[in-house]
């Protein structure tokens, strides 16, 4: 089946599970063309600086894992899966993107240890904004009450049907990104590269792009329940960058690390590519809740095909 | 007694044979998306257990049990290991059968349906999209053929019975994008595979120290000296900036290159590519200077190690402590060393990294060895560049003696890979992104002046939106549902 035309009615509940099976699938579709290109840019980066392209790596080996796993949601609606399946599937993919974001650092070895947290949660509250710039540490306290508060309120939004508080949420997340983007402009101008060296640049840059992604999705789905799911999610990235990373100076480039063209490329193509599968985990999450009672198979359908999306 | 039976059914399909049981398997998509999650749970395993350590390693990380689990599965060498290799394999034969039974169905969505199955469409009980305009077919012909191909389609006009037929057809050739994916894959896989041959590539670590030539055993093409190592920091910082290693490059005793190997950027001799991979240390390296000003060079050398974690260690190797001067009267003993020096209340009290940054070396002299009365002298400790006298000597501490491993890379599948690569991932934009369509517009008068009746199909749910909005915009009008009456 694909959506149907009923499916594009503005009227049409922005919830439907089949707006939200269609937009899972649409942002994993273009979510796993990015993974793709996150694994190709770093063979190439990884031929260039390690001279071989492939090395089984735990970091580039857990990216295929996740791209594995995608690969089987596609094929698993190819061959009419049960949606909900399907969408545990997406869920497990997530799983994997955050496995291999940062449970490799965690519990793998590998070339990739320059992600590693250094921190542990004891002592996090007191590191928080330790060895940042005084601008960008006020910067970031604002963004992130930006982001918290957003969330309350859309929580609020959704559990009283308020139009207005949603709108409010989104606004404030939209403000939230904006101080973001202050922060990683003020940080980047610092290091003379954007901010990509270290576990908690990455985990800041993560969050960013999943605010911008979070904003393009949610206005499309137009509703703040998608917030109440897809905001923790950006929170914990945020959480996990703030507490597990104590040192939060600019510090040097380690060698491995020092061709600019390859860091930016590739990570640049990594954040998006993750926050966009992330954030279809939102939605596929919700579509198992509202799908609770269907059994209907899913489709193959395509982006071309009329989606409520 | 049993009974004749009055009637007797036969299958109408005939049970599968194995062989056909097995292209049937080895071209379902549903063997895939079994094979794929148990390439990913292989592929997670690998990612957390660490690879090609020694036994003991495993025994001491897991306890002995799993240790001995983890090495008779294979899971230390996962990405080597047969059962790796055969899910690999299956997914490699799973993809060749799909791929060859999709490029039917990829080649009859290239030719997208005929004039007449769209012209079909518009008569009969389902028919639908149609839109009479008040004006000559021949007036409105032009613009939407323009429209169309605007819209990037190739548009064929013929005439049947009196009605224009327009079939614009778009994308037609994305029906491979499908198979340009899938094929590509096998690029990366036949990449891969020249890539590890040893008659088409080189995958060498060469492991030289400094002073010291790497003799080729047929390998390279050209034996490597490596002249210097460099390892540079950032002020004030334990992290490198920088390692590097001077090689100058031989064949047949005539020097046919030289050149500094970095990590970002490999050195090229006769398509090998020397790249800066890992450095190590030999010993450490002083000057003997005796009263009568002839300088000698000694050396203590290192025994590597690795501590209980897999990490390299460097120390003192125990049988070459001792290192007799050519006098034979004195020797140097060295007691202990340290990479990274800490000196609490004047004494050197442990190591701060794991780089040489300050290296120290704890010396004692012996003297009368020749009268066999020898005598131990306190040197104490003496850091990399200073000198320090026992007897009428002076010794120096030059520096340490670095190794360095260069990866001598030729890998002839590389461009397989990187064509592979990009194949794939444009396949898949136009496997997401872009649909073979074919659709009609038929122009038919009805038998008024000045009336047509313009007729659009596939249509319903056929039609997807995308097409009815770039038929509108052709027409210059909104499509109707309807059945073509008024």
């Amino acid at each position: 089946m694909t959506p149907d035309n009923a499916g594009l009615a503005k009227e049409a509940d922005p919830l439907s599970p089949e707006r939200l099976d269609s937009m899972t699938y649409r942002l994993i579709a273009m979510g796993f063309i990015l993974l793709t290109l996150v694994i190709i840019t770093g063979a190439a980066w990884a031929q260039y600086t390690w001279h071989r392209w492939w090395s089984w790596d735990p970091k580039e080996t857990s990216a295929l894992v996740a791209w594995l796993v995608y690969l089987v949601y596609l094929h698993g609606r190819l061959v009419r899966w049960p949606r909900k399946l399907v969408a545990w599937v997406a869920v497990l993919g997530a799983l994997a993107v955050v496995f291999c974001y940062a449970g490799v650092n965690i519990w793998g070895g590998g070339m990739h240890a320059y992600g590693k947290p250094t921190g542990g949660l004891r002592t996090a509250a007191q590191h928080s904004f330790t060895g940042m710039d005084t601008t960008e540490a006020t910067l970031s306290k604002l963004f992130l009450v930006a982001y918290l508060a957003a969330w309350a309120i859309t929580l609020g939004a959704a559990s009283f049907r308020s139009r207005g508080a949603a709108l409010v949420g989104t606004v404030m997340v939209a403000a939230g990104a904006l101080l973001q983007t202050a922060a990683i402009v003020q940080r980047s101008v610092m290091a003379g590269r954007l901010p990509f060296g270290t576990g908690y640049e990455y985990a800041v840059s993560f969050a960013w792009a999943m605010a911008i992604v979070y904003l393009v999705v949610e206005r499309r789905l137009n509703t703040p329940v998608f917030g109440t799911v897809a905001l923790p999610l950006l929170l914990g990235v945020l959480a996990y960058g703030f507490l597990l990373f104590p040192e939060k100076g600019v510090s040097p480039l380690p060698v491995a690390l020092q061709n600019l063209f390859w860091l930016h490329l590739h990570v640049a193509i990594a954040i998006v590519s993750y926050s966009i599968l992330m954030l279809a985990t939102a939605t596929a999450a919700l579509y198992l809740v509202r799908a609770r009672k269907e059994e209907q198979p899913a489709s193959e359908s395509r982006l071309d095909d009329n989606g409520g999306a | 007694m049993a009974t004749e039976p009055k009637y007797e059914y036969r299958a109408q399909v005939p049970e599968p044979s194995l062989a056909q049981w097995l292209w049937d398997t080895a071209q379902s998509v549903r063997t895939t998306i079994y094979v794929l999650p148990a390439i990913a749970v292989a592929s997670t395993l690998g990612a957390l257990v660490p690879q090609n350590r020694p036994p003991e390693y495993y025994a001491m990380l897991y306890g002995a049990k799993r240790g001995w689990v983890i090495t008779h599965l294979g899971l230390d060498h996962l990405y080597t290991s047969t059962w790796f290799l055969v899910l690999i394999a299956l997914l490699l034969v799973n993809l060749a059968a799909c791929v060859f039974r999709s490029w039917r169905r990829a080649a009859r969505e290239y030719r997208g349906p005929t004039a007449e199955a769209l012209a079909r469409k518009l008569r009969g009980p389902r028919a639908a999209n149609c839109w009479f305009g008040r004006t000559s077919a021949s007036a409105i012909e032009q613009p939407i053929v323009r429209g169309l191909q605007r819209a990037y389609c190739a548009v064929r006009v013929t005439e049947e019975a009196g009605a224009r037929r327009i079939v614009a057809r778009r994308w037609s050739w994305a029906a491979y994008g499908r198979i340009v994916t899938h094929l590509a894959i096998f690029l990366v896989a036949l990449g891969a595979v020249l890539g590890m041959a040893p008659s088409t590539s080189l995958d060498e670590d060469v492991m030289i120290q400094e002073g010291e030539t790497w003799k080729d055993r047929g390998k390279l093409g050209f034996d490597v000296r490596l002249d210097k190592f460099h390892m540079d920091y950032y002020p004030g910082t334990d992290t490198p900036s920088h390692y590097a290693s001077d090689v100058t490059l031989f064949s047949n005793g005539a020097e046919v290159g030289k050149g500094t190997a970095t990590v970002n950027q490999s050195l090229v001799h006769g398509g090998v590519s020397l790249g800066q991979s890992s450095w190590g240390l030999a010993g450490v390296r002083l000057t003997v200077t005796s009263k009568g000003g002839s300088h000698e060079p000694v050396t203590f050398p290192f025994l590597p190690s690795a501590d209980a974690m897999g990490n390299q260690v460097w120390d003192l190797d125990e049988q070459g402590r001792v290192a007799f001067l050519a006098d034979r009267k004195w020797a140097l003993v060295a007691n202990a060393f340290v990479l990274d020096a800490v000196v609490q209340n004047g004494e050197i009290v442990g190591s701060a990294s794991d780089k040489p940054r300050n290296p120290a070396l704890l010396l004692q002299g012996v003297s009368g060895l020749d009268a066999g009365k020898h005598q131990f002298r306190e040197i104490g400790w003496l850091r990399r560049g200073s000198t320090a006298t026992f007897g009428d000597h002076a010794v120096r501490f030059d520096d340490v003696i670095y190794t360095s491993t260069l990866s001598a890379r030729k890998d002839m599948g590389l461009p397989l890979v990187w064509a592979g690569f990009i194949l794939t991932t444009l396949g898949m934009i136009v496997m997401f992104y872009l649909r073979p369509r074919a659709f009609l517009v038929e122009l038919s008068p009805t038998g008024r002046a000045e009336e047509t009746r313009i007729g659009v199909a596939p249509s319903g749910r056929e039609l997807l939106d995308a097409d009815r909005q770039l038929i509108e915009q052709a027409c210059q009008t909104q499509l109707k549902r309807g059945n073509g009456s008024r």
